[in-house]
């Protein structure tokens, strides 16, 4: 009898569902991925490589969800957050540290003059819409269909309905649909507090979509206009796309900008920045959390970002990037399948044309997983500094011959 | 939802009795194909419906083939007038009613075989809950139960529940086949904001679900299993359009809610 690789894991799990809800919540969830296919706890992680429960190694491709951008357990930001955390993590005050990640980062991200700190993405983001709102004197936020927001009530998936009212001044529109923006501005003329937008659109199950050059000008406009905010959501695409906030790279002029993830290379940390014009909503409000100012987390944040400067930054995921973006495509087509990587090099996703449905993309990412590759078959994909011209090759070699089993109806 | 029957707002109490109906017709049409008592009742022609003013009717009928039930505004292949109607004055005393609780219920006949129709219905209403509380039911019969009780409710709460609208608006469309193991599959269709039941296609699907076996089929369609649970242990799978199946989980927990609503408060709920 064939010996089942996860075996450990699959039974902490069935201890785990009996005192955790679904066993492992959220994005996290076995049932996001391929059950049985993919491991459900990790033990150990090192560069790009994973470890999991039952001794499987993985070259990894979701990076923790985009949080390694330097790769696990880089050794300069352990180092860093690890003497500071030896020190004194979580004090009744915040370390001077906070006021140096502060300065590095409103240095850093263009156009921002002042940050502040906290924990998950979601964090930023809901203190943003907040902002917005208290700047604005007006309710309305604007997204896009399908983005991520985060998991507050404001925005999550959670449809329930007894939680319906805390979503009711959300609207969405088509990403890149300009009449389809404007529309909703004139809908809601007078009340629109702020756009909110992801740089680039990374929807899960679907390819992702660029921005359209006229996108930002318009939301710019928009906002303008209607003396509404826009907050640019960088938290997933945060220094895989320009050093200085993808913002950036596709000329768009925020009011407000969320990072986390990459930002202190999975310490646990998230910020939001702003310009002069919010700074007075932000300094009347109160923003706080026990742990948002601990100062671990920011000596590994201001480590990750002279790592991702010496390692090669943007442009080294972005040539990375480019050839797993090609290898991938390449060995697709030899085999005769439309597969098309979608989104920015450093954040590809690889999706099939002939199926939307994603059966494809399931039998592609199982087989790979089976090879000892994590490449998600729902969710868009990072690279990291961590990986290497040999990963990639790798990558695309294990690539090909998935293509060819699927081809031949093996895989 | 609040979880008994005197809290519920007027529009949920017309779900719930749309619900009752529909899960009610099915599971009494499809006990007859398993119940060697209950076939004798349904050898001969009747035709029954069940009603509750301004909600679709239901009806249960023995024409040509077998038994077969019709719910939520689909027309019987026969448009005659019902043998026999069971008239619910409100949808209050049709989900106490078909709950097993005390209500009010009108027998109205129409024609030459309503005291069949009634006694197939007495006999049919009493089968199935039997046959699914029996140790000694098959794993197969209890599956295949279960999945038509589950999928009428499933449609009967995403076609008449308004707080359904955005869930389902959030899923894309498309055709899903429930595979509950031995054989047992059903298929929906998801469009817009309305699902309705279809036939198993052979090839085509935009996602399948589908369960081990019938046991873990039961263990998720019975309630006592979670289906993110079921997933993690792979005792389901979910293949093709994953976010048109998450779909009908979050329309299947609110059809669940409906079905655990309790027509009395009982001393000690809560602990
Ligand atoms: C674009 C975007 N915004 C917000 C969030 C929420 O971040 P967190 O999960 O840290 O709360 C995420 C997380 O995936 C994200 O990708």
């Amino acid at each position: 009898m064939a010996v089942d690789r996860f075996a450990r894991s699959k039974a902490v799990f069935e201890r785990a569902a009996r005192v955790i809800p679904g066993g492992i919540y959220g994005t996290k969830s076995p049932g996001f991925l391929i059950p049985g296919k993919f491991p459900y706890y990790l033990e150990s992680a090192s560069g790009a490589r994973l470890v999991d429960a039952d001794g499987n190694t993985f070259l990894d491709y979701l990076c923790g969800f985009g949080s390694q951008i330097v790769g696990y357990g880089n050794p300069a930001v352990e180092k860093a957050g690890s003497e500071r955390s030896a020190r004194g993590d979580l004090l009744n005050q915040p370390s001077p540290l906070m006021a140096d990640l502060a300065e590095r980062l409103v240095s850093r991200i263009r156009g921002m003059a002042w940050t502040v700190f906290a924990k998950n993405g979601t964090d930023a983001t809901t203190l943003a819409v907040s902002l917005a709102r208290v700047a604005t004197g007006k309710r309305v936020v604007i997204a896009a269909e399908g983005a991520y927001h985060g998991a507050a009530n404001w925005c999550s998936s959670n449809l329930f309905p007894e939680l319906s009212q805390d979503r009711e001044d959300l609207v969405h529109f088509r990403y890149n649909d300009l009449e389809g923006l404007e529309a909703l501005f004139r809908r809601h003329r007078g009340r629109v507090a702020c756009v909110i937008l992801t740089p680039h659109h990374h929807p899960a199950f679907r390819p992702q979509v660029l921005p359209d050059p006229e996108l930002y000008p318009a939301v710019r406009r928009l906002c303008e206009a209607e003396d509404a905010l826009f907050v640019m959501d960088d938290i997933r695409d945060g220094f895989r796309l320009h050093p200085e906030g993808s913002h950036v790279r596709f000329g768009a002029e925020p009011d407000m900008v969320c990072v986390a993830k990459a930002l202190a290379n999975g310490w646990p940390l998230a910020a939001l920045l702003g310009t002069e014009r919010v700074r007075h909503a932000a300094d009347s409000f109160f923003i706080t959390g026990t742990y948002w100012m601990s100062g671990a987390p920011m000596a590994a944040a201001l480590a990750c970002l002279d790592e991702m400067d010496r390692m090669g930054g943007v442009d080294r995921m972005e040539t990375l990037g480019t050839s797993l973006r090609e290898g991938l495509e390449a060995a697709g087509r030899e085999a005769g399948f439309e597969a098309r990587v979608s989104g920015p090099a450093a954040i590809p996703y690889l999706t099939f044309d002939e199926d939307p449905n994603l059966y494809l993309n399931q039998r592609f990412c199982g087989a790979m997983a089976d090879r000892g590759f994590f490449l998600h078959p729902h969710h868009n994909w990072f690279v990291s500094l961590a990986h290497t011209e040999a990963d990639i090759e790798s990558t695309v070699e294990a690539a090909r011959e998935v293509f060819a089993e699927m081809k031949a109806g093996r895989a | 939802m609040r979880p008994f029957l005197d809290d519920l707002s007027a529009v949920e109490l017309r779900v719930l009795a749309r619900i009752r109906l529909a899960v009610t017709a099915r599971l009494a049409a499809a006990a007859a194909a398993h119940d060697p008592g209950l076939a004798e009742h349904g050898s001969r022609p009747f035709r029954l419906a069940l009603r509750v003013p301004g909600l679709p009717r239901a009806f249960v009928a023995k024409t040509e083939g077998p038994v077969t039930a019709w719910a939520g505004g689909e027309t019987p292949v026969q448009r005659l007038p019902p043998d026999l109607t069971l008239f619910f004055p409100s949808s209050r005393d049709c989900a106490r009613v078909l709950d097993g609780s005390a209500g009010r219920v009108f027998p109205i006949p129409g024609g030459w075989g309503a005291a069949r129709a009634l006694r197939y219905f007495r006999a049919a209403a009493a089968s199935a809950p039997r046959m699914l509380r029996s140790p000694d039911t098959p794993a197969v019969l209890r599956a295949a139960l279960l999945l038509e009780a589950a999928m009428s409710a499933l449609v009967e709460t995403a076609n008449a529940d308004p707080a359904m609208a955005p869930r389902l608006a959030h899923a894309p469309d498309g055709l899903v086949v429930v595979d509950a193991g031995g054989g047992v599959r059903r298929a929906l269709r998801k469009e817009g904001g309305r699902l309705r039941s279809v036939r198993v296609p052979e090839d085509g699907q935009d996602a399948v679900l589908a369960f081990r076996d019938p046991e873990s089929a039961v263990a998720v369609l019975a309630g006592k299993k979670s289906a993110v649970t079921a997933l993690g242990a792979c005792e389901a799978s979910i293949r093709g359009l994953v976010p048109l199946v998450q779909g009908l989980f979050a329309v299947l927990d609110r059809a669940s809610r409906y079905l655990a609503v309790k027509a009395e408060k009982e001393a000690g709920h809560g602990r």
